[in-house]
Protein backbone atom coordinates (compact mmCIF):
# COMPACT_ATOMS: atom_id res chain seq x y z
CA UNK A 1 0.00 0.00 0.00
CA UNK A 2 2.71 2.47 0.93
CA UNK A 3 4.60 1.54 -2.21
CA UNK A 4 1.51 2.23 -4.31
CA UNK A 5 0.99 5.57 -2.61
CA UNK A 6 4.60 6.47 -3.16
CA UNK A 7 4.24 5.68 -6.85
CA UNK A 8 1.11 7.77 -7.25
CA UNK A 9 2.66 10.75 -5.49
CA UNK A 10 4.21 13.47 -7.62
CA UNK A 11 7.69 12.50 -8.86
CA UNK A 12 10.76 14.47 -7.93
CA UNK A 13 11.41 17.64 -9.89
CA UNK A 14 13.40 17.39 -13.12
CA UNK A 15 16.74 19.17 -13.21
CA UNK A 16 17.14 22.06 -15.63
CA UNK A 17 19.98 20.14 -17.33
CA UNK A 18 17.56 17.36 -18.28
CA UNK A 19 15.03 19.96 -19.40
CA UNK A 20 17.64 21.44 -21.71
CA UNK A 21 18.08 18.06 -23.44
CA UNK A 22 14.38 17.79 -24.15
CA UNK A 23 14.22 21.38 -25.38
CA UNK A 24 17.19 20.80 -27.64
CA UNK A 25 15.41 17.89 -29.33
CA UNK A 26 12.25 19.94 -29.58
CA UNK A 27 13.95 22.97 -31.14
CA UNK A 28 15.89 20.82 -33.61
CA UNK A 29 12.69 19.06 -34.67
CA UNK A 30 10.89 22.36 -35.08
CA UNK A 31 13.74 23.80 -37.14
CA UNK A 32 13.85 20.71 -39.38
CA UNK A 33 10.10 21.08 -39.84
CA UNK A 34 10.25 24.77 -40.80
CA UNK A 35 13.23 24.37 -43.13
CA UNK A 36 11.74 21.30 -44.76
CA UNK A 37 8.40 23.02 -45.25
CA UNK A 38 10.03 25.95 -46.97
CA UNK A 39 12.47 24.05 -49.18
CA UNK A 40 10.77 20.78 -50.20
CA UNK A 41 8.17 20.75 -52.94
CA UNK A 42 6.55 17.33 -52.48
CA UNK A 43 3.16 17.63 -50.81
CA UNK A 44 3.59 14.58 -48.59
CA UNK A 45 7.00 15.74 -47.39
CA UNK A 46 5.66 19.25 -46.75
CA UNK A 47 2.85 17.75 -44.74
CA UNK A 48 5.25 15.55 -42.77
CA UNK A 49 7.23 18.66 -41.96
CA UNK A 50 4.18 20.34 -40.43
CA UNK A 51 3.66 17.18 -38.37
CA UNK A 52 7.26 17.47 -37.15
CA UNK A 53 6.53 21.04 -36.06
CA UNK A 54 3.43 19.89 -34.15
CA UNK A 55 5.28 17.10 -32.38
CA UNK A 56 8.15 19.44 -31.53
CA UNK A 57 5.65 21.69 -29.76
CA UNK A 58 4.24 18.59 -28.06
CA UNK A 59 7.66 17.58 -26.70
CA UNK A 60 8.25 21.09 -25.41
CA UNK A 61 4.86 21.11 -23.68
CA UNK A 62 5.43 17.75 -21.99
CA UNK A 63 8.95 18.67 -20.92
CA UNK A 64 7.90 22.01 -19.41
CA UNK A 65 4.94 20.34 -17.77
CA UNK A 66 7.21 17.80 -16.09
CA UNK A 67 9.74 20.46 -15.17
CA UNK A 68 7.17 22.67 -13.44
CA UNK A 69 5.25 19.63 -12.06
CA UNK A 70 2.09 21.16 -13.51
CA UNK A 71 -0.07 18.75 -15.49
CA UNK A 72 -1.79 21.34 -17.77
CA UNK A 73 0.90 20.90 -20.40
CA UNK A 74 0.43 17.14 -20.65
CA UNK A 75 -3.35 17.54 -20.89
CA UNK A 76 -2.72 20.02 -23.67
CA UNK A 77 -0.70 17.46 -25.63
CA UNK A 78 -3.55 14.91 -25.58
CA UNK A 79 -5.77 17.51 -27.25
CA UNK A 80 -3.03 18.46 -29.70
CA UNK A 81 -2.63 14.82 -30.78
CA UNK A 82 -6.37 14.54 -31.43
CA UNK A 83 -6.48 17.76 -33.41
CA UNK A 84 -3.38 16.78 -35.38
CA UNK A 85 -4.99 13.44 -36.26
CA UNK A 86 -8.03 15.24 -37.65
CA UNK A 87 -5.76 17.56 -39.60
CA UNK A 88 -3.80 14.61 -41.01
CA UNK A 89 -7.00 12.91 -42.16
CA UNK A 90 -8.11 16.03 -43.99
CA UNK A 91 -4.76 16.85 -45.53
CA UNK A 92 -4.16 13.29 -46.77
CA UNK A 93 -7.67 13.13 -48.26
CA UNK A 94 -6.80 16.30 -50.15
CA UNK A 95 -3.50 14.87 -51.31
CA UNK A 96 -5.28 11.79 -52.68
CA UNK A 97 -7.83 14.01 -54.44
CA UNK A 98 -5.09 16.10 -55.98
CA UNK A 99 -3.06 13.08 -57.05
CA UNK A 100 -6.08 11.53 -58.79
CA UNK A 101 -6.52 14.66 -60.86
CA UNK A 102 -3.00 15.58 -61.78
CA UNK A 103 -0.92 12.37 -61.25
CA UNK A 104 1.69 14.47 -59.50
CA UNK A 105 2.38 15.72 -56.01
CA UNK A 106 4.91 18.32 -57.05
CA UNK A 107 3.95 21.79 -55.87
CA UNK A 108 6.16 23.28 -58.63
CA UNK A 109 3.77 21.86 -61.19
CA UNK A 110 1.01 24.25 -60.16
CA UNK A 111 1.63 26.45 -63.12
CA UNK A 112 -1.44 28.60 -62.76
CA UNK A 113 -0.86 29.30 -59.10
CA UNK A 114 1.85 31.77 -58.28
CA UNK A 115 1.68 33.77 -55.04
CA UNK B 1 -20.73 26.05 -13.60
CA UNK B 2 -21.50 29.44 -15.03
CA UNK B 3 -24.54 30.83 -16.76
CA UNK B 4 -25.12 28.61 -19.81
CA UNK B 5 -27.60 31.11 -21.25
CA UNK B 6 -24.68 33.26 -22.38
CA UNK B 7 -23.72 30.56 -24.88
CA UNK B 8 -26.97 30.98 -26.85
CA UNK B 9 -25.48 32.92 -29.83
CA UNK B 10 -22.88 30.19 -30.48
CA UNK B 11 -25.42 27.46 -29.76
CA UNK B 12 -27.75 28.92 -32.40
CA UNK B 13 -25.05 28.79 -35.06
CA UNK B 14 -24.02 25.28 -33.96
CA UNK B 15 -27.68 24.19 -34.17
CA UNK B 16 -27.74 25.67 -37.68
CA UNK B 17 -24.82 23.45 -38.71
CA UNK B 18 -26.52 20.35 -37.32
CA UNK B 19 -29.85 21.29 -38.92
CA UNK B 20 -28.30 21.76 -42.37
CA UNK B 21 -26.47 18.45 -41.96
CA UNK B 22 -29.68 16.66 -40.94
CA UNK B 23 -31.60 18.05 -43.91
CA UNK B 24 -28.81 16.96 -46.25
CA UNK B 25 -28.63 13.45 -44.74
CA UNK B 26 -32.41 13.00 -44.87
CA UNK B 27 -32.26 13.69 -48.59
CA UNK B 28 -33.80 17.17 -48.47
CA UNK B 29 -33.28 19.39 -51.51
CA UNK B 30 -30.45 21.88 -51.68
CA UNK B 31 -33.03 24.67 -51.54
CA UNK B 32 -34.52 23.37 -48.28
CA UNK B 33 -31.06 23.27 -46.72
CA UNK B 34 -30.31 26.76 -47.96
CA UNK B 35 -33.56 28.21 -46.55
CA UNK B 36 -32.81 26.55 -43.21
CA UNK B 37 -29.30 28.03 -43.24
CA UNK B 38 -30.61 31.54 -44.00
CA UNK B 39 -33.11 31.27 -41.14
CA UNK B 40 -30.51 29.96 -38.70
CA UNK B 41 -27.92 32.56 -39.71
CA UNK B 42 -30.52 35.32 -39.25
CA UNK B 43 -31.39 33.82 -35.84
CA UNK B 44 -27.67 33.83 -35.02
CA UNK B 45 -27.41 37.54 -35.87
CA UNK B 46 -30.51 38.28 -33.78
CA UNK B 47 -29.16 36.33 -30.80
CA UNK B 48 -25.75 38.01 -31.05
CA UNK B 49 -27.45 41.41 -31.01
CA UNK B 50 -29.68 40.42 -28.07
CA UNK B 51 -26.64 39.32 -26.08
CA UNK B 52 -24.38 42.17 -27.15
CA UNK B 53 -24.33 43.65 -23.63
CA UNK B 54 -24.04 40.25 -21.93
CA UNK B 55 -21.23 39.75 -19.45
CA UNK B 56 -20.14 36.67 -17.56
CA UNK B 57 -18.83 33.14 -17.97
CA UNK B 58 -20.98 30.33 -19.40
CA UNK B 59 -18.64 27.46 -18.42
CA UNK B 60 -15.95 26.73 -15.83
CA UNK B 61 -14.24 29.82 -14.43
CA UNK B 62 -11.49 31.37 -16.49
CA UNK B 63 -11.72 29.49 -19.77
CA UNK B 64 -14.49 31.26 -21.67
CA UNK B 65 -15.28 34.93 -21.22
CA UNK B 66 -18.40 36.63 -22.52
CA UNK B 67 -17.83 40.40 -22.44
CA UNK B 68 -18.35 43.54 -24.50
CA UNK B 69 -15.36 42.61 -26.67
CA UNK B 70 -16.35 39.06 -27.56
CA UNK B 71 -20.02 39.87 -28.06
CA UNK B 72 -19.36 42.75 -30.46
CA UNK B 73 -17.04 40.62 -32.59
CA UNK B 74 -19.65 37.83 -32.58
CA UNK B 75 -22.12 40.26 -34.17
CA UNK B 76 -19.55 40.91 -36.92
CA UNK B 77 -18.97 37.19 -37.48
CA UNK B 78 -22.66 36.31 -37.66
CA UNK B 79 -23.41 39.24 -39.98
CA UNK B 80 -20.63 38.00 -42.26
CA UNK B 81 -22.13 34.51 -42.14
CA UNK B 82 -25.66 35.76 -42.89
CA UNK B 83 -24.54 37.88 -45.85
CA UNK B 84 -22.50 35.00 -47.30
CA UNK B 85 -25.34 32.51 -46.86
CA UNK B 86 -27.75 34.92 -48.58
CA UNK B 87 -25.67 34.90 -51.77
CA UNK B 88 -25.10 31.12 -51.78
CA UNK B 89 -28.65 30.23 -52.86
CA UNK B 90 -27.51 28.54 -56.06
CA UNK B 91 -23.80 28.28 -55.30
CA UNK B 92 -22.94 27.47 -58.92
CA UNK B 93 -19.20 27.60 -58.31
CA UNK B 94 -19.44 24.66 -55.89
CA UNK B 95 -19.31 21.08 -57.15
CA UNK B 96 -22.91 19.90 -57.62
CA UNK B 97 -22.73 17.07 -55.10
CA UNK B 98 -21.42 19.29 -52.33
CA UNK B 99 -23.88 22.19 -52.65
CA UNK B 100 -26.28 20.85 -50.04
CA UNK B 101 -23.56 20.31 -47.41
CA UNK B 102 -21.65 23.49 -48.09
CA UNK B 103 -23.49 25.75 -45.56
CA UNK B 104 -22.71 23.23 -42.82
CA UNK B 105 -18.99 23.93 -43.10
CA UNK B 106 -19.63 27.69 -42.96
CA UNK B 107 -21.68 27.24 -39.78
CA UNK B 108 -19.07 25.03 -38.12
CA UNK B 109 -16.33 27.51 -39.02
CA UNK B 110 -18.48 30.37 -37.69
CA UNK B 111 -19.02 28.48 -34.43
CA UNK B 112 -15.27 28.08 -34.10
CA UNK B 113 -14.69 31.79 -34.77
CA UNK B 114 -17.29 32.82 -32.19
CA UNK B 115 -15.69 30.55 -29.59
CA UNK B 116 -12.27 31.86 -30.58
CA UNK B 117 -13.08 35.49 -29.70
CA UNK B 118 -14.39 34.38 -26.28
CA UNK B 119 -11.61 31.93 -25.41
CA UNK B 120 -9.46 33.06 -22.48
CA UNK B 121 -7.48 29.91 -21.93
CA UNK B 122 -4.72 28.63 -24.20
CA UNK B 123 -6.19 25.16 -24.82
CA UNK B 124 -9.70 26.50 -25.52
CA UNK B 125 -8.14 29.08 -27.78
CA UNK B 126 -6.12 26.51 -29.71
CA UNK B 127 -9.02 24.10 -30.23
CA UNK B 128 -11.34 26.93 -31.30
CA UNK B 129 -8.67 28.20 -33.70
CA UNK B 130 -8.49 24.78 -35.36
CA UNK B 131 -12.28 24.40 -35.43
CA UNK B 132 -12.63 27.75 -37.18
CA UNK B 133 -9.98 26.81 -39.73
CA UNK B 134 -11.10 23.30 -40.73
CA UNK B 135 -14.44 24.41 -42.14
CA UNK B 136 -12.65 26.97 -44.30
CA UNK B 137 -10.11 24.41 -45.57
CA UNK B 138 -12.89 22.15 -46.81
CA UNK B 139 -14.88 25.03 -48.34
CA UNK B 140 -11.83 26.02 -50.37
CA UNK B 141 -11.65 22.58 -52.04
CA UNK B 142 -15.20 22.41 -53.34
CA UNK B 143 -14.73 24.30 -56.61
CA UNK B 144 -16.50 22.87 -59.68
CA UNK B 145 -13.22 22.62 -61.49
CA UNK B 146 -11.76 19.93 -59.28
CA UNK B 147 -8.12 20.51 -60.11
CA UNK B 148 -8.17 24.20 -59.28
CA UNK B 149 -10.11 23.63 -56.08
CA UNK B 150 -7.87 20.83 -54.84
CA UNK B 151 -4.76 22.93 -55.43
CA UNK B 152 -6.20 25.87 -53.53
CA UNK B 153 -7.26 23.53 -50.75
CA UNK B 154 -3.88 21.78 -50.53
CA UNK B 155 -2.10 25.12 -50.37
CA UNK B 156 -4.51 26.45 -47.76
CA UNK B 157 -4.31 23.33 -45.56
CA UNK B 158 -0.53 23.14 -45.71
CA UNK B 159 0.02 26.82 -44.93
CA UNK B 160 -2.71 26.67 -42.29
CA UNK B 161 -1.17 23.62 -40.64
CA UNK B 162 2.29 25.22 -40.62
CA UNK B 163 0.86 28.42 -39.13
CA UNK B 164 -1.06 26.63 -36.41
CA UNK B 165 2.07 24.62 -35.57
CA UNK B 166 3.85 27.97 -35.07
CA UNK B 167 1.02 29.15 -32.84
CA UNK B 168 1.29 25.91 -30.88
CA UNK B 169 5.02 26.28 -30.39
CA UNK B 170 4.45 29.84 -29.21
CA UNK B 171 1.79 28.57 -26.82
CA UNK B 172 4.23 26.02 -25.40
CA UNK B 173 6.73 28.82 -24.70
CA UNK B 174 4.06 31.01 -23.10
CA UNK B 175 3.12 28.03 -20.92
CA UNK B 176 6.78 27.50 -20.05
CA UNK B 177 7.18 31.12 -18.97
CA UNK B 178 3.96 31.36 -16.98
CA UNK B 179 3.23 27.75 -15.84
CA UNK B 180 -0.45 28.34 -16.42
CA UNK B 181 -2.78 28.29 -19.42
CA UNK B 182 -5.23 30.96 -18.21
CA UNK B 183 -4.74 34.23 -20.08
CA UNK B 184 -5.78 36.33 -17.06
CA UNK B 185 -3.08 34.70 -14.93
CA UNK B 186 -0.47 34.89 -17.69
CA UNK B 187 -1.07 38.64 -18.03
CA UNK B 188 -0.13 39.12 -14.36
CA UNK B 189 3.20 37.31 -14.67
CA UNK B 190 6.42 39.32 -15.11
CA UNK B 191 7.32 39.75 -18.79
CA UNK B 192 10.31 37.53 -19.60
CA UNK B 193 12.07 37.22 -22.96
CA UNK B 194 10.71 33.67 -23.22
CA UNK B 195 7.17 35.03 -22.91
CA UNK B 196 7.77 37.70 -25.58
CA UNK B 197 9.16 35.10 -27.99
CA UNK B 198 6.19 32.85 -27.24
CA UNK B 199 3.65 35.60 -27.88
CA UNK B 200 5.45 36.58 -31.11
CA UNK B 201 5.41 32.97 -32.38
CA UNK B 202 1.77 32.56 -31.43
CA UNK B 203 0.91 35.82 -33.21
CA UNK B 204 2.81 34.66 -36.32
CA UNK B 205 0.31 31.85 -36.71
CA UNK B 206 -2.61 34.24 -36.43
CA UNK B 207 -1.05 36.71 -38.88
CA UNK B 208 -1.38 33.95 -41.48
CA UNK B 209 -5.13 33.95 -40.92
CA UNK B 210 -5.32 37.72 -41.30
CA UNK B 211 -3.01 37.55 -44.37
CA UNK B 212 -0.48 40.09 -43.07
CA UNK B 213 2.69 40.47 -45.17
CA UNK B 214 4.93 38.34 -45.25
CA UNK B 215 2.45 35.62 -44.27
CA UNK B 216 0.05 36.44 -47.11
CA UNK B 217 1.36 34.10 -49.85
CA UNK B 218 -1.63 31.79 -49.63
CA UNK B 219 -4.28 34.48 -49.91
CA UNK B 220 -4.26 35.36 -53.64
CA UNK B 221 -4.11 31.72 -54.77
CA UNK B 222 -6.76 30.54 -52.34
CA UNK B 223 -9.08 33.44 -53.18
CA UNK B 224 -8.59 32.84 -56.89
CA UNK B 225 -9.14 29.09 -56.90
CA UNK B 226 -11.77 28.63 -54.19
CA UNK B 227 -15.51 28.90 -54.86
CA UNK B 228 -16.78 32.50 -54.79
CA UNK B 229 -18.90 32.07 -51.67
CA UNK B 230 -16.04 30.34 -49.86
CA UNK B 231 -13.76 33.28 -50.72
CA UNK B 232 -16.47 35.66 -49.51
CA UNK B 233 -16.65 33.87 -46.17
CA UNK B 234 -12.87 33.70 -45.79
CA UNK B 235 -12.62 37.39 -46.68
CA UNK B 236 -15.30 38.61 -44.25
CA UNK B 237 -16.04 36.63 -41.08
CA UNK B 238 -12.63 35.00 -40.61
CA UNK B 239 -10.86 38.39 -40.56
CA UNK B 240 -12.98 39.56 -37.62
CA UNK B 241 -12.06 36.44 -35.65
CA UNK B 242 -8.36 36.87 -36.48
CA UNK B 243 -8.39 40.48 -35.24
CA UNK B 244 -10.09 39.32 -32.04
CA UNK B 245 -7.46 36.72 -31.28
CA UNK B 246 -4.56 39.05 -32.08
CA UNK B 247 -5.93 41.60 -29.62
CA UNK B 248 -6.32 38.95 -26.89
CA UNK B 249 -2.75 37.68 -27.38
CA UNK B 250 -0.90 40.98 -27.80
CA UNK B 251 -1.92 42.30 -24.37
CA UNK B 252 -0.40 39.27 -22.62
CA UNK B 253 2.92 41.10 -22.37
CA UNK B 254 1.55 44.37 -21.03
CA UNK B 255 0.84 47.52 -22.98
CA UNK B 256 3.44 48.01 -25.62
CA UNK B 257 6.55 45.89 -25.14
CA UNK B 258 9.22 47.47 -27.34
CA UNK B 259 9.99 44.33 -29.40
CA UNK B 260 6.33 43.64 -30.05
CA UNK B 261 5.59 47.25 -31.01
CA UNK B 262 8.45 47.27 -33.50
CA UNK B 263 7.30 44.03 -35.11
CA UNK B 264 3.77 45.41 -35.41
CA UNK B 265 5.01 48.65 -36.99
CA UNK B 266 7.21 46.85 -39.55
CA UNK B 267 4.48 44.38 -40.54
CA UNK B 268 1.95 47.19 -40.72
CA UNK B 269 3.95 49.32 -43.15
CA UNK B 270 5.09 46.34 -45.24
CA UNK B 271 1.61 44.89 -45.45
CA UNK B 272 -0.02 48.13 -46.61
CA UNK B 273 2.64 48.87 -49.18
CA UNK B 274 3.01 45.38 -50.67
CA UNK B 275 -0.73 44.78 -50.73
CA UNK B 276 -1.52 48.02 -52.54
CA UNK B 277 1.34 47.82 -55.04
CA UNK B 278 0.58 44.19 -55.93
CA UNK B 279 -3.13 44.91 -56.32
CA UNK B 280 -2.49 47.50 -59.05
CA UNK B 281 -1.33 44.93 -61.61
CA UNK B 282 -4.06 42.33 -60.97
CA UNK B 283 -6.66 41.68 -63.65
CA UNK B 284 -8.59 38.94 -61.90
CA UNK B 285 -11.11 40.60 -59.59
CA UNK B 286 -10.68 38.00 -56.84
CA UNK B 287 -6.89 38.32 -56.83
CA UNK B 288 -7.31 42.09 -56.67
CA UNK B 289 -9.55 41.69 -53.63
CA UNK B 290 -7.03 39.29 -52.06
CA UNK B 291 -4.21 41.83 -52.31
CA UNK B 292 -6.56 44.53 -51.09
CA UNK B 293 -7.15 42.27 -48.06
CA UNK B 294 -3.40 42.25 -47.42
CA UNK B 295 -3.39 46.05 -47.58
CA UNK B 296 -6.36 46.27 -45.23
CA UNK B 297 -4.69 43.93 -42.76
CA UNK B 298 -1.95 46.58 -42.76
CA UNK B 299 -4.44 49.40 -42.04
CA UNK B 300 -5.88 47.39 -39.14
CA UNK B 301 -2.35 46.89 -37.80
CA UNK B 302 -2.04 50.71 -37.53
CA UNK B 303 -4.61 50.61 -34.76
CA UNK B 304 -3.07 47.56 -33.11
CA UNK B 305 0.47 48.99 -33.21
CA UNK B 306 -0.71 51.90 -31.03
CA UNK B 307 -1.26 49.51 -28.06
CA UNK B 308 -3.82 51.98 -26.67
CA UNK B 309 -7.54 51.79 -25.96
CA UNK B 310 -8.29 54.13 -28.85
CA UNK B 311 -6.06 52.08 -31.15
CA UNK B 312 -7.69 48.78 -30.28
CA UNK B 313 -11.14 50.34 -30.55
CA UNK B 314 -10.34 51.68 -34.00
CA UNK B 315 -9.00 48.27 -35.10
CA UNK B 316 -12.20 46.58 -33.88
CA UNK B 317 -14.28 49.26 -35.58
CA UNK B 318 -12.41 48.83 -38.86
CA UNK B 319 -12.59 45.03 -38.69
CA UNK B 320 -16.35 45.16 -38.21
CA UNK B 321 -17.10 47.65 -40.97
CA UNK B 322 -14.75 45.78 -43.30
CA UNK B 323 -17.26 42.90 -43.34
CA UNK B 324 -20.10 44.67 -45.22
CA UNK B 325 -17.67 46.77 -47.28
CA UNK B 326 -15.72 43.87 -48.77
CA UNK B 327 -18.90 41.84 -48.98
CA UNK B 328 -20.35 44.39 -51.44
CA UNK B 329 -17.38 43.74 -53.72
CA UNK B 330 -17.59 39.96 -53.33
CA UNK B 331 -21.32 39.95 -54.04
CA UNK B 332 -20.61 41.23 -57.55
CA UNK B 333 -17.99 38.48 -57.97
CA UNK B 334 -20.52 35.85 -56.86
CA UNK B 335 -23.16 37.01 -59.35
CA UNK B 336 -20.86 37.67 -62.32
CA UNK B 337 -18.96 34.42 -61.78
CA UNK B 338 -22.08 32.27 -61.67
CA UNK B 339 -20.64 30.10 -64.47
CA UNK B 340 -17.89 29.04 -62.06
CA UNK B 341 -15.18 31.17 -63.66
CA UNK B 342 -13.55 34.17 -62.04
CA UNK B 343 -14.67 37.56 -63.32
CA UNK B 344 -11.83 39.73 -64.59
CA UNK B 345 -11.76 43.50 -64.54
CA UNK B 346 -12.64 43.50 -68.25
CA UNK B 347 -15.77 41.44 -67.67
CA UNK B 348 -17.15 44.34 -65.63
CA UNK B 349 -17.49 46.42 -68.81
CA UNK B 350 -20.82 48.20 -68.92
CA UNK B 351 -22.07 46.63 -65.72
CA UNK B 352 -24.07 49.80 -65.11
CA UNK B 353 -26.24 49.11 -68.19
CA UNK B 354 -26.57 45.41 -67.50
CA UNK B 355 -27.53 45.65 -63.85
CA UNK B 356 -27.69 49.06 -62.12
CA UNK B 357 -28.00 47.43 -58.68
CA UNK B 358 -24.82 45.37 -59.10
CA UNK B 359 -22.93 48.38 -60.38
CA UNK B 360 -24.07 50.45 -57.40
CA UNK B 361 -23.13 47.67 -54.97
CA UNK B 362 -19.68 47.52 -56.54
CA UNK B 363 -19.42 51.32 -56.31
CA UNK B 364 -20.26 51.30 -52.60
CA UNK B 365 -17.86 48.44 -51.96
CA UNK B 366 -14.95 50.02 -53.81
CA UNK B 367 -15.57 53.48 -52.28
CA UNK B 368 -15.69 51.78 -48.89
CA UNK B 369 -12.40 49.96 -49.48
CA UNK B 370 -10.79 53.16 -50.75
CA UNK B 371 -12.14 55.10 -47.77
CA UNK B 372 -14.16 57.75 -49.62
CA UNK B 373 -16.86 59.56 -47.59
CA UNK B 374 -19.71 59.01 -46.86
CA UNK B 375 -18.99 55.28 -46.76
CA UNK B 376 -17.98 53.43 -43.60
CA UNK B 377 -14.43 53.03 -44.92
CA UNK B 378 -13.80 56.76 -44.43
CA UNK B 379 -15.00 56.70 -40.82
CA UNK B 380 -12.85 53.64 -40.16
CA UNK B 381 -9.68 55.19 -41.56
CA UNK B 382 -10.43 58.43 -39.69
CA UNK B 383 -10.51 56.58 -36.35
CA UNK B 384 -7.39 54.53 -37.19
CA UNK B 385 -5.38 57.60 -38.17
CA UNK B 386 -6.56 59.68 -35.21
CA UNK B 387 -5.62 56.86 -32.83
CA UNK B 388 -2.15 56.78 -34.40
CA UNK B 389 -1.76 60.56 -34.00
CA UNK B 390 -2.77 60.29 -30.33
CA UNK B 391 0.07 57.77 -29.93
CA UNK B 392 2.55 60.16 -31.63
CA UNK B 393 2.90 58.00 -34.72
CA UNK B 394 2.50 60.79 -37.26
CA UNK B 395 4.86 59.15 -39.79
CA UNK B 396 2.63 56.05 -39.75
CA UNK B 397 -0.40 58.18 -40.61
CA UNK B 398 1.57 59.65 -43.49
CA UNK B 399 2.45 56.17 -44.81
CA UNK B 400 -1.17 55.09 -44.39
CA UNK B 401 -2.51 58.15 -46.22
CA UNK B 402 -0.04 57.69 -49.09
CA UNK B 403 -1.11 54.06 -49.37
CA UNK B 404 -4.78 55.02 -49.36
CA UNK B 405 -4.04 57.35 -52.29
CA UNK B 406 -2.29 54.59 -54.23
CA UNK B 407 -5.18 52.22 -53.57
CA UNK B 408 -7.63 54.81 -54.91
CA UNK B 409 -6.12 54.26 -58.35
CA UNK B 410 -7.03 50.61 -58.75
CA UNK B 411 -10.36 50.86 -56.94
CA UNK B 412 -11.43 53.65 -59.26
CA UNK B 413 -10.25 51.69 -62.33
CA UNK B 414 -12.73 48.98 -61.36
CA UNK B 415 -15.49 51.60 -61.04
CA UNK B 416 -14.51 53.09 -64.40
CA UNK B 417 -14.90 49.68 -66.07
CA UNK B 418 -18.32 49.24 -64.53
CA UNK B 419 -19.69 52.71 -65.27
CA UNK B 420 -17.89 54.22 -68.26
CA UNK B 421 -16.77 51.37 -70.56
CA UNK B 422 -19.46 50.33 -73.06
CA UNK B 423 -20.70 46.76 -72.54
CA UNK B 424 -19.49 43.93 -74.79
CA UNK B 425 -22.45 41.80 -73.87
CA UNK B 426 -25.69 43.81 -73.66
CA UNK B 427 -27.82 41.15 -71.95
CA UNK B 428 -29.10 42.24 -68.53
CA UNK B 429 -27.93 40.16 -65.57
CA UNK B 430 -30.59 38.34 -63.56
CA UNK B 431 -30.18 38.90 -59.82
CA UNK B 432 -32.12 36.60 -57.49
CA UNK B 433 -34.30 38.00 -54.71
CA UNK B 434 -32.02 36.83 -51.88
CA UNK B 435 -28.99 38.38 -53.58
CA UNK B 436 -30.90 41.65 -54.00
CA UNK B 437 -31.71 41.61 -50.28
CA UNK B 438 -28.06 40.88 -49.47
CA UNK B 439 -26.93 43.73 -51.74
CA UNK B 440 -29.25 46.27 -50.11
CA UNK B 441 -28.33 44.99 -46.65
CA UNK B 442 -24.63 45.41 -47.41
CA UNK B 443 -25.13 48.87 -48.92
CA UNK B 444 -27.32 49.94 -45.99
CA UNK B 445 -24.74 48.82 -43.42
CA UNK B 446 -21.88 50.55 -45.23
CA UNK B 447 -23.76 53.83 -45.62
CA UNK B 448 -25.31 53.73 -42.13
CA UNK B 449 -21.94 53.31 -40.43
CA UNK B 450 -20.57 55.96 -42.79
CA UNK B 451 -23.20 58.53 -41.80
CA UNK B 452 -23.60 57.55 -38.13
CA UNK B 453 -20.34 56.01 -36.92
CA UNK B 454 -21.23 57.04 -33.34
CA UNK B 455 -23.19 54.02 -32.07
CA UNK B 456 -20.71 51.44 -33.43
CA UNK B 457 -17.76 53.50 -32.18
CA UNK B 458 -19.22 53.58 -28.64
CA UNK B 459 -19.58 49.78 -28.74
CA UNK B 460 -16.05 49.36 -30.12
CA UNK B 461 -14.66 51.62 -27.37
CA UNK B 462 -16.35 49.65 -24.60
CA UNK B 463 -15.08 46.45 -26.25
CA UNK B 464 -11.53 47.82 -26.24
CA UNK B 465 -11.88 48.85 -22.61
CA UNK B 466 -12.86 45.28 -21.71
CA UNK B 467 -9.44 44.20 -22.99
CA UNK B 468 -7.15 47.02 -21.89
CA UNK B 469 -8.96 47.44 -18.57
CA UNK B 470 -9.00 51.26 -18.65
Amino acid sequence: MTALLAQSALPAAMGSGVLAHYLFVSVVMFAIGVIGFLTRRNLIIMFLCTELMFQAAGIALVAFSRYHLNMDGQTFVIFVLTVAAAEAAMALALVVLLFRRSESLDAEGWSEMRG
Amino acid sequence: MGNLELFIPEATILAGAILVFTISVMGGSQRAGWIASVVMAAAGVAMSIVYVYADGEPFFPGIYRVDAFSQLLKVGITVGLLLTVLVSGRAESFRARTRADMPMFMFFAATGMMMLVSATELLTLYVALELSAYGLYILAVLHTSQREGAEAGAKYVLFGAASSAMTLYGVSLIYAAATTTYLSEIAQQPVTPLMVVGVLLALTGVFFKLAVFPFHAWAPDVYEASPHQAATFIGTASKVAAIGIIIRLMFLVGQGHAALTNVFLILCVASMTVGNLAAIVQRDLKRLLAYSTVAHAGYIMIGLACFSTAGVASAIFYGLLYVPVVFCAFLVVCVLGSDGRNPSKASLAGLYRRSPLLAFTLLVGMFGLAGIPPTAGFAGKWFLFSAAIESDLFWLVLVGALNATVSLYYYLLVIKEAYLTPPVDERPIAVSFATTVAAWLGIALVLFVGFYPGPLWVLAESAARAITGE
